[in-house]
């Protein structure tokens, strides 16, 4: 891109000024992803150098504590004993009790067998040939290693505090003869650090309910499970990147998917161009068609303002899915619409069978009426923030409607709306209930090039949907909520670091 | 003071959510023996259920029953996620067998209880049991998940369709001749009484009318000009008796785990081994199954038959049409056309048989016709519901070891239970569901249903043989012909016959009828067949723009896409 001076900018016709913004827009975002890499080092020696220097302090603890410190490191508390300090040196051995049972017990046959997930299958009772004798189950094995590691993690940093607690004990004795206790640890627990009091079992269901199935769903990613492995009957195992490249490029063979992978690839791509076509298309219709409908009710000329604003708003207090599955109703072969046209003695139109491009335009239009009211009730409250000197000061000044509209109106609407925007972009990529409710993601015609389970409407969100309801792919459903996240935060950085709202943000009175 | 005694209540809220969360989390895992069946025959199976728990109460150690409904394919999909959690006895259909069986969710029927399954029931129904292995997985249940033909007799009556001498179709028959008969009935109106159930005025929870059990006769006039003719080649299961009827067919290898590792088609083309190039195949079956799936819809003059309704085997439009009969009330009745004949299976008989009062008839399939006229017999799959036992359910996993024989023995009776006589002829008055077991076949009324007998017939003249291990399979005769082209080059040709060779003695299934049982389609059989039928009923009609049948080359693609997509599955 080429760097012009504001002198050369000014010289420009409105036309060029327009087109020179636009393209700068686009062109500066390949640099904006190669600045984002370049940084990443530095990001990650940032977040590495905090880690490290948690450490570092272990380091020194082992390194100048005395026996009694290092003797921490295998029996955790053992410091705190050594100092007198009897209550957090019993929570410290009872913690590394319960540790080391529930490694013995539970952990440890996970852990050992993650690498290969199981290799024992079920089989029957070779005596009765009807009892079933338990084989490994991937599916456990995989969630509970995931488990355990949590609880190795936390077991880590339990155990640096431990020796960091028995170091810190040791250079407090040496001055204060006296280490801290049990009654002022529950006194900071209470005080200084309630804040690790109240949310100690937050954090926990944190854990246990969200970040241990997030990272066992990533993980199914990696693996064949589908509905050829299901467990405990059958074995899954990891098979690397090839569902990745599966559904890229096609090119995978592991896949042991129901059909080849071209196909695959095929369907995503595929579907994420609709979906991307759909995400542009809705987000755009509505804002214009939304901010057109606030400045008509808006206009001073217009009577009854109320009443329109509470017809739009009738519109969102019904529940979306409500609306959507009557208006699919409606636009049945046998629904209203079709039955008007019947009595009026017109053609019926199978409105979301007929073809693919008919029932992408019936969607967006059912989309404008489910959404243009939250557009113009944004829009609303932006126009009556506006100041009306503006607008005074602009007409003495001489300058149109046009004019007020593009320099006042405008700028002032896109500076609030810009992070929403990308908020209803990303909404729109994944607007399950549009797609699901008013289509089920087909218009029935069927394409044999599309692998099993998608439509020519569906949405990767849908298609992701079917595919672990309906279908057991779970291993590339796995891929596909990836490749959808990825796709979700490319374009929400992207926008979000280069609207004005973010960059500018003082400009805003 | 305050200030502490507010902090402490915050931890302590907290640890009570915890603990309400996981006591939540607890108080679902219920000690319920699940029994999976469909929705409209809850009422009867709670009633036996309860029976048996009386006769049962000392083993069940605490348990109780549980009735749930699910759909054909209901029962695989919660199996597939959860197999523990899932039912202990639950029904299916025959082409889930190997599915369910590899999601663990099928106990083996053997010893004694094989011996009560084939004593029972009807041979061809302990058939369907069966998977690749040769053991059977199951205990039959119903015999009558297969189509034939329901239609209206005064539609027909007095047509070249008609066979005076037994008032009913005659026996060969196609659908341009059904068309035909429609439509020399003119502009004429006939009268036909229809046996209409009389609305409460109530609805159910599903919002549908419930009707008294009480029926008044109604004279009904329809414009049979105008009535519709159905049959659903949007679905693979219905497509599927096209190609069968063509000669197509398929053939599944398995592993010794019973898993699929090859499957063959010759559904598109034919070709011999040791040939690689598709172009040099026979497409005779797959231009004949384009053909004669055209012409069940497109008339001779090439236009589609107003006659004809299409569906992807939805059953709503379907419903839509049947309530034409019975419900001259409903508003939707706006442009809609009599229903003169449906292709469809023994759960739509009661709702037919209302419709139609006494002119209510069924028959076997239509003739097929390709474009030269040549004739084939439509055939169907042979599908039965079975009843399956859960080795893997809480029940019997959660027990200890040594009662664990025991309690899968209990499902084991539970299972033979129901699929006993007294159940099976409750099932049949109260939906119609044609059984398997010999004693309530025997039942007079079951034995002279009209569905049923057309059901068996259609049965009877079915004669696709089932694969492999059921005794057949493939051989060809190849000979090279070498001839010139216009240039004088030598072009070599391939000119191959196939001849099905008996294997293992050539035993047909079962009942010596030998037909196709839907157990062991290729994994990926019936999205390509569904494709098949939905892409050429849409391009025909000028629905899509795809060229899958625009010209001899795409339908050879085609053709071989198809193919390709049923063999590329085992892998």
């Amino acid at each position: 891109m080429r760097q012009i001076s504001t002198l050369e900018y000014l010289s420009m016709s409105k036309a060029r000024r327009a087109w020179f913004k636009f393209s700068s827009f686009i062109l500066n975002i390949p640099r904006a992803i190669g600045r984002w890499f370049r940084n990443l080092p530095h990001k990650f020696g940032a977040f590495f150098g905090k880690i490290g220097g948690w450490f570092a302090g272990l380091f020194d603890a082992l390194r100048y504590g005395n026996w009694k410190t290092r003797m921490s490191a295998l029996i955790l508390g053992f410091g705190c004993f050594a100092y007198h300090q009897i209550g957090r040196g019993l929570l410290y051995l009872l913690y590394e009790i319960i540790f080391v049972l529930f490694m013995v017990f539970f952990g440890a046959k996970y852990i050992a067998k993650l690498g290969t997930l199981g290799d024992v299958a079920q089989v029957r009772d070779p005596d009765t040939d009807l009892v079933l004798i338990e084989g490994d189950n991937s599916f456990s094995i995989l969630l509970y290693s995931m488990l355990t590691i949590a609880v190795i993690v936390f077991t880590l940093i339990i155990w640096v505090k431990s020796i960091k607690d028995a170091y810190n004990n040791q250079l407090g004795y040496s001055i204060a003869q006296r280490a801290a206790s049990a009654k002022d640890d529950v006194g900071q627990l209470l005080n200084h650090k309630f804040h690790l009091t109240i949310l100690a079992f937050p954090s926990l269901t944190l854990v246990v309910f969200t970040i241990v199935p997030l990272m066992f769903m990533i993980l199914v990613a990696f693996t064949n499970y589908n509905r050829n492995t299901i467990p405990p009957a059958n074995l899954f195992t990891w098979v690397g990147f090839d569902n990745f490249a599966a559904v890229l490029t096609g090119q995978a063979k592991g896949l042991s998917g129901a059909q080849d992978a071209s196909r695959w690839s095929y369907t995503f791509w595929r579907i994420l161009g609709w979906t991307m076509e759909w995400a542009v298309l809705a987000t755009f219709t509505n804002l214009f068609l939304g901010m057109i409908v606030a400045l008509i009710i808006n206009k001073k000329s217009i009577k009854l303002k109320k009443f329109w604003r509470t017809c739009l708003v009738t519109v969102v207090a019904v529940p979306q899915f409500v609306s959507l599955l009557l208006v699919s109703k409606m636009l049945n072969n046998a629904g209203i619409f079709n039955s008007i046209l019947f009595s009026l003695g017109l053609p019926t139109v199978d409105w979301l069978h007929e073809s693919a491009s008919l029932a992408k335009f019936m969607i967006v239009v059912v989309n404008l009426w489910v959404g243009v009211p939250h557009t113009v009730l944004t829009c609303t409250g932006i126009l009556m923030n506006i100041p009306d000197d503006l607008y005074e000061a602009a007409k003495i000044d001489g300058a149109n409607p046009v004019k007020m509209f593009s320099k006042i109106t405008l700028p002032y609407m896109m500076f609030v709306l810009g992070p929403s925007l990308i908020t209803t972009f990303v909404g729109n990529i994944n607007n399950f209930n549009l797609i699901f409710l008013l289509t089920g993601g087909s218009t029935g015609i069927a394409d044999s090039r599309l692998a099993t389970q998608a439509g020519d409407l569906d949405l990767l969100i849908t298609w992701l949907y079917k595919l672990t309801v309906n279908g057991q792919q779970y291993d590339v459903a796995s891929v596909i909520g990836i490749l959808i996240f990825i796709v979700v935060a490319f374009f929400s950085l992207i926008v979000y670091s280069r609207i004005g709202s973010v960059k500018n943000e003082e400009d805003f009175q | 003071m305050k200030k502490t005694v507010t902090k402490i209540l915050c931890v302590v809220l907290s640890v009570l959510m915890m603990g309400g969360i996981v006591s939540a989390l607890a108080a679902c895992q219920g000690s319920v023996i699940l029994v999976w069946g469909p929705d409209d025959h809850e009422a009867i199976y709670k009633e036996y259920l309860a029976k048996f728990a009386e006769t049962h109460k000392d083993r069940l150690a605490g348990y109780k029953f549980g009735y749930a409904g699910s759909g054909d394919a209901g029962a695989y999909d919660a199996m597939s996620v959860d197999v523990k959690g899932g039912a202990g006895v639950y029904t299916f259909a025959n082409d889930q067998t190997a599915n369910l069986r590899n999601a663990g969710a099928l106990a083996v029927v053997n010893g004694a209880n094989l011996e009560w399954s084939i004593a029972n029931n009807s041979a061809a129904a302990v058939e369907s049991t069966k998977l690749s292995d040769g053991r059977s997985y199951a205990y039959p249940l119903q015999a009558d998940n297969g189509y034939y033909m329901y239609y209206n007799k005064s539609a027909f009556r007095g047509t070249d369709v008609w066979d005076e001498e037994n008032d009913c179709l005659k026996e060969e028959y196609t659908f341009r001749d059904l068309y035909a008969a429609l439509q020399s009935h003119g502009t004429e109106k006939t009268k036909y009484t229809s046996e209409v159930r009389i609305k409460t005025g109530e609805v159910d929870k599903n919002g549908k009318p419930i009707y008294s059990e009480e029926t008044e006769k109604r004279e009904v006039e329809v414009e049979w000009a105008k009535g519709v003719v159905s049959w659903p080649m949007g679905d693979s299961w219905y497509g599927s008796g096209v190609f069968f009827a063509v000669g197509g067919d398929y053939n599944v290898a398995y592993d010794a785990k019973g898993k699929q590792i090859n499957a063959d088609a010759w559904f598109g083309y034919t070709l011999p081994d040791g040939v690689d190039d598709w172009h040099k195949g026979d497409f005779t079956i797959g231009n004949n199954a384009v053909q004669c799936m055209k012409n069940t819809f497109v008339l001779a003059d090439g236009t589609v038959s107003t006659n004809y309704l299409y569906t992807d085997g939805n059953a709503a439009p379907l419903n839509d049409y049947i309530t034409y009969h019975t419900d001259f009330n409903d508003a939707m009745h706006w442009g809609k056309q009599p229903l003169a004949a449906v292709v469809c299976g023994t759960w739509k008989a009661k709702e037919l048989q209302l419709a139609w009062g006494d002119d209510y008839a069924a028959t076997v399939l239509p003739i097929l016709e390709n474009d030269q006229g040549q004739r084939f017999t439509m055939k169907n799959f042979a599908g039965y519901k079975n009843m399956g036992v859960n080795p893997n359910c809480a029940f019997v996993v959660d027990a200890p070891e040594s009662e664990r024989l025991d309690r899968l023995n209990l499902l084991h009776e539970l299972a033979q239970y129901l699929c006993g006589p007294e159940i099976s002829i409750a099932r049949y008055k109260a939906t119609g569901a044609g059984p398997a077991n010999l004693q309530a076949l025997a039942d007079p009324e079951i034995a002279n249903d009209a569905a049923l007998l057309a059901l068996n017939a259609q049965y009877d003249r079915v004669c696709v043989y089932p694969e492999g291990y059921h005794g057949y399979e493939y051989e060809f005769d190849v000979k090279e012909v070498t001839s010139q082209d216009e240039n004088g080059n030598d072009v070599i040709t391939y000119e191959f016959t196939r001849n099905r060779v008996e294997k293992n003695g050539g035993d047909p299934v079962g009942n010596g009828k030998g037909f196709r049982t839907q157990d062991s389609v290729p994994a990926n059989y019936w999205t390509p067949i569904q494709n098949f039928g939905n892409t050429l009923y849409n391009e025909l009609t000028g629905k899509t723009s795809l060229t899958n049948f625009a010209n001899n080359t795409s339908i050879m693609q085609y053709l071989k896409q198809l193919q390709g997509d049923i063999q590329n599955s085992a892998q």
